[in-house]
């Protein structure tokens, strides 16, 4: 276990390492900087403003800037390591540590919800298919999963808008006001996944289903509600267990598409934002936070499959 | 079905029978004729079709009739060519970036399984890192990055024609480069089980290549799984294109990708007067077709994979 945890915490660091360098030269190598615009600036007060941002001197310079192992320009070390993520070039007074402290949690929020929805919903409806085998429900759940799975959220989105807030005014159209505001982004952003875990539960919950101690359960007289519930779900959802790291991940970037649908002003809406201003700064530090996020999550989602099946060992 | 009266096969390629199974399946069939005329239409449109999908006309959102069978979009462009070119580019890039991710998923897969222990490990190791990294987002940064790049390195090449498809060539290049983690992950997982049946420790004791077996030998009987794996590819890489082009950062118009005419369209939903036709017809084309894909590798795995029939 503590090896386990060693390993795994090795690995963060790399992935994060990774992850920072690979972006960082990236957007600095492409053509074009964080001030460059229609309109020119003057050289000086260009050459000044790179300054004052820390992005002149050379490429390797910059990055150890950034990284917080170099003095900046103020004479001190502040980056990374001191968890500075550095002003936001575009929204001039303030920094990147703000921002993503006021959007983050609206798009954590709106994660976590289409995460509950579509785990509770796909293991619901797979279940359901799988007891309900070879009758109408089991198809039509199963059609039903299936073109969920083939049609875009910024399909369903409009689709849900224009049906229960502009036909029914039932709900709102967008924005980020109320609890109510919050059923229609979440339900666009977990559909595809709701059918794509509803179909890993149906075909792991028949194994399950044809297996001897479900005979057994089932020859003690024991309620069908008893040996679903009680003995085969434990087992059968094991494999859904095993999605829900993509499936973070998944959401993570689906929820950009749905943040700009429903106008939610969410960490996706500012990523979006800051590669069309070449915001270097908000562009970096929203990619490392939601990969520190995923690599959270991974974590977690193994630990919990080896709670969830003691069969497992961490190694 | 005729599954049962099939002698099981001793390797998991592609099974005696499993064509037939296909043609037998009618859900298949139906999902095969659909994409073969999409594909065709997407290919000969401008054959048929008399209006030019990029040029503009004075007959802004005209609703669907005789002269616009799918009515016209706000610069007065004809729907229905411009969902045919969308056809023509989504397919495209679905095509080519699924047949990268097959070329370096199973060359990966294929390595890593057969060569085993520490090149098995670190290869894997290696693929594990990729799969914590939020995908789509690095794509995002890296086509919006090379793309200027890609623009003038051609423009120097002399390739000018090709200048305007550098965006699909970017997508169609990091897409394909990053969907390829799950094809390694199962083609290493069929190598490390067929590795050791007999027939290849045979080939192996008749000294012959590494090579050889690998394409002799291995490659064949993952036919099978690779095949079903590539048809579940396209409609992903699909998806992500349309992802991208929704948010603006793929397809540019004037050129048009199904994802980028549902963005068009997804902007002039509102209650006052719904141009519904701008959003329904490439909604309806795309699903129908990432669908009959999703129906065909479903029906695929049932035909080549008896044993997962339910």
């Amino acid at each position: 276990m503590a090896t386990f945890f060693l390993r795994r915490t090795i690995s963060l660091f790399v992935v994060l390492l990774c992850v920072v360098t690979l972006t960082f030269f990236l957007v600095r190598m492409a053509p074009g900087g964080p001030f460059s615009r229609e309109r020119k600036l003057p050289p000086a007060i260009e050459k000044q403003l790179l300054a004052r941002f820390n992005l002149d001197g050379s490429l390797w310079e910059q990055f150890t800037v950034y990284l917080g192992v170099r003095k900046n320009s103020a004479g001190h070390f502040s980056g990374l390591l001191q968890g500075d993520l550095q002003p936001s070039t575009k929204y001039r007074d303030r920094s990147v540590n703000e921002l993503i402290a006021d959007s983050l949690p609206i798009s954590a929020t709106l994660g976590a919800l289409a995460f509950l929805v579509a785990t509770l919903g796909g293991v619901w409806l797979g279940t359901l298919a799988a007891v309900r085998h070879h009758t109408w429900i089991d198809t039509g759940a199963m059609l039903a999963a299936l073109a969920l799975i083939s049609i875009p959220a910024f399909v369903t989105g409009p689709v849900l808008v224009l049906f229960f807030a502009l036909k029914l005014r039932a709900l709102p159209v967008g924005g980020w006001s109320s609890w109510s505001s919050l059923i229609l982004p979440a339900v666009t952003l977990a559909g595809p996944y709701v059918a794509y875990i509803a179909r890993l539960m149906r075909s792991s919950m028949l194994e399950v289903l044809s297996q001897d101690f479900i005979r057994t359960a089932r020859a003690k007289g024991l309620a069908t509600s008893h040996v679903i519930y009680r003995h085969a779900l434990k087992v059968a959802v094991l494999p859904v267990v095993s999605f829900l790291g993509p499936l973070a991940a998944n959401l993570l970037t689906g929820s950009i598409v749905v943040e700009m649908i429903f106008q939610i002003p969410g960490a996706g809406g500012f990523f979006i934002n800051s590669i069309q201003n070449r915001d270097v700064f908000l562009l970096l530090g929203i990619t490392i936070v939601y990969c520190a996020l995923l690599v959270l999550l991974n974590l977690f989602v193994d630990v919990a499959y080896t709670w969830l099946d003691r069969r497992i060992k961490l190694e | 079905m005729a599954a049962a009266d099939v002698a099981p096969s001793p390797s998991p390629g592609i099974p005696p029978g499993a064509w037939r199974r296909l043609l037998k399946n009618r859900v298949a069939l139906a999902a095969m004729s659909t994409l073969s005329a999409i594909a065709f239409l997407a290919i000969t449109g401008p054959l048929w079709f008399q209006y030019d999908p990029e040029s503009l006309s004075k007959l802004q959102f005209s609703p669907p009739a005789r002269a616009h069978l799918f009515g016209t979009d706000v610069n007065g462009r004809d729907v229905l060519s411009r969902v045919v070119q969308g056809a023509r580019i989504s397919l495209l890039v679905g095509a080519a970036g699924a047949l990268i991710s097959f070329s370096v998923g199973t060359s990966y897969g294929l390595v890593a399984g057969y060569f085993g222990g520490r090149v098995d490990g670190g290869m894997m190791r290696f693929v594990e890192i990729l799969y914590s990294i939020p995908r789509l987002i690095l794509i995002i940064i890296a086509t919006f990055i090379f793309d200027p790049m890609l623009k003038s390195w051609l423009q120097h090449a002399g390739l000018t024609l090709l200048v305007g498809y550098s965006k699909i060539i970017l997508l169609i290049l990091s897409l394909g480069l990053i969907e390829w983690l799950t094809m390694a992950r199962i083609v290493r997982g069929q190598v490390l089980s067929l590795k050791s049946q007999q027939f290849v420790l045979a080939a192996r004791a008749l000294g012959q290549s590494h090579a050889k077996i690998i394409v002799r030998h291995l490659l064949p009987n993952l036919a099978g799984i690779v095949i079903i794996y590539l048809t579940l590819t396209i409609p992903a890489v699909i998806l992500d294109e349309s992802f991208l082009s929704f948010l603006g950062l793929g397809i540019q118009a004037p050129q048009a990708s199904w994802g980028s005419l549902l963005s068009d369209g997804a902007q002039v939903i509102n209650p006052v007067k719904s141009y519904w036709w701008l959003l329904l017809f490439p909604a309806v084309v795309m699903s129908v077709t990432l669908l009959a894909l999703n129906f065909l590798g479903d029906a695929l795995r049932d035909a080549l994979d008896p044993r997962s029939r339910r």
